[in-house]
């Protein structure tokens, strides 16, 4: 069977009623198939049967956040003391489909996404950007990422920008952000990110500053991290090591209550990670938000895997960054990823 | 001559120019902009202190330091005439750019 059309219910997909689920877990084998080393690369869970799970849901669920890769519901009949087991919730078997295609594609990654976002469910927001990082971190160093670099991932020519890639200016007790690589559509690059962390260093700073107004010129917010620089980085340990130098997440977690953004159009990747630690969040009606690192065998590496689930909790942040689907001003909106449309 | 504090707000007696102390020698000295001694919270502009030509004005979130590196100011409001210390012109303190970590 191809990739491109996972079969729920095939036999790479089967799907586990959750009294099939209470045994597997009861046993010390019952789940060695299931992880990117074994043959299925997910645990998918019917719930359309309405049956009570047999045996402690505490126990159940504690053992499935263990498992080596995605578990997801379909359909929302998941009893709730199981539900801390269980990284998604789709509506049916056809909206599996589009999170089966990026796990089959990328086990790994996704397997360290849904490990990464239970731990962080658990810790301080602190804790959470180191494990991000060193998660990031591994998936740099991987085959999956190796394997979407050799086709040609940041062969585009990086985009020359005029003028400052951030602009910084004050305005009494407000103080103005705005990205300012509209030809690249404020790709995020590294001068970019030292730009911010300067201008975050500054309100941190100066206390006399009450707010800073983040927003964007050109035509998008930002469609994320610069594909240009894919790559450049010679280790993984060094990556690491920037971004602990430079960490602009944590300033923004701890600068939150005093900072808001105005987006617009994509905000992609990074273009929502950094937005969405913001105390305030604003969209313009044609506003849309994607991950879509999954796609090439990474994860949310600007902090996303702690600002998203603070708004939205797991479960949506996983269904985000597992499927790469984009969603809407107004389901943002809904979810709280956004605290206002204009 | 005046002995600066770390934390002090100091504002340009000829321009819009703001800075915060980061840190500052232990001694009297004089911080000036645009040629004029800053001025602390509550000190009035003298009469007649005019912008000396010359000189890059200080520019918003940057830091300013002299050459011992004792002095470090942060500028808070952007506007004109060089910053110096004793006659002694600031330089910007630019943190070292890094790659990316992608």
């Amino acid at each position: 069977m191809p990739p491109s059309s996972p079969e729920v219910g095939s036999p790479e997909f089967p799907v586990r009623s959750l009294a099939e689920v209470a045994r597997l877990c009861a046993s010390p084998w019952g789940l060695e198939d299931y992880g990117p080393l074994g043959e299925l690369p997910c645990l998918l869970i019917g719930t359309d049967n309405g049956e009570t799970v047999p045996g402690d849901p505490a126990r159940i669920a504690a053992r499935l956040r263990e498992l080596p890769c995605p578990v997801l519901a379909l359909g929302p009949g998941v009893p709730a003391p199981l539900l801390r087991g269980v990284d998604v919730v789709v509506e049916n078997r056809a909206a599996a489909r589009p999170l089966l295609r990026n796990i089959t594609r990328h086990p790994v990654a996704a397997m360290t996404l849904v490990q990464l976002l239970r731990h962080n469910e658990d810790v301080e927001p602190v804790q959470g950007l180191l494990a991000e990082s060193l998660a990031y971190a591994t998936l740099q160093g991987g085959a999956e990422f190796a394997a979407v670099q050799a086709q040609g991932l940041n062969t585009a020519a990086a985009v020359v920008e005029e003028g400052p890639p951030v602009l910084v200016s004050r305005r009494g007790a407000e103080l103005r952000i705005r990205f300012n690589r509209p030809a690249a559509r404020n790709a995020y690059n590294a001068a970019m990110r030292d730009a911010l962390y300067e201008a975050l260093q500054l309100l941190h700073a100066d206390p006399d500053l009450a707010l800073a107004v983040v927003t964007a010129e050109g035509a998008c917010f930002s469609v994320g991290g610069d594909l240009a620089e894919f790559g450049r980085v010679a280790h993984a340990a060094t990556a690491h090591a920037i971004r602990s130098a430079r960490n602009v997440a944590s300033l923004l977690l701890t600068l939150a209550p005093r900072l808001e953004f105005h987006l617009h159009s994509a905000c992609i990747g990074s273009g929502i990670e950094l937005p969405a630690f913001g105390g305030r969040v604003i969209g313009r009606a044609d506003t849309f938000v994607q991950l879509p690192e999954i796609r090439y065998g990474l994860l949310p590496g600007a902090g996303g895997t702690v600002s998203i689930p603070r708004r939205i909790g797991r479960q949506r942040t996983a269904w985000l960054a597992l499927s790469g689907r984009r969603i809407n001003a107004s389901t943002a909106l809904q979810w709280g990823l956004l605290d206002a449309v204009v | 001559m005046s002995r600066y504090k770390p934390g002090a707000r100091l504002r340009s007696a000829v321009s819009d120019t703001e800075v915060m102390v980061i840190g500052a020698p232990d001694t009297d000295c004089t911080i000036t902009c645009g040629g004029a001694p800053m001025l602390a919270e509550g000190e009035e502009a003298p009469a007649g202190a005019a912008l000396e030509s010359g000189g890059e004005g200080a520019l918003l979130g940057k830091r300013y330091v002299n050459e011992t590196g004792d002095l470090e100011l942060l500028c808070v409001k952007p506007g004109e005439g060089a910053l110096a210390l004793d006659g002694a012109e600031l330089q910007v303190k630019g943190a070292k750019p890094l790659p990316s970590s992608d």
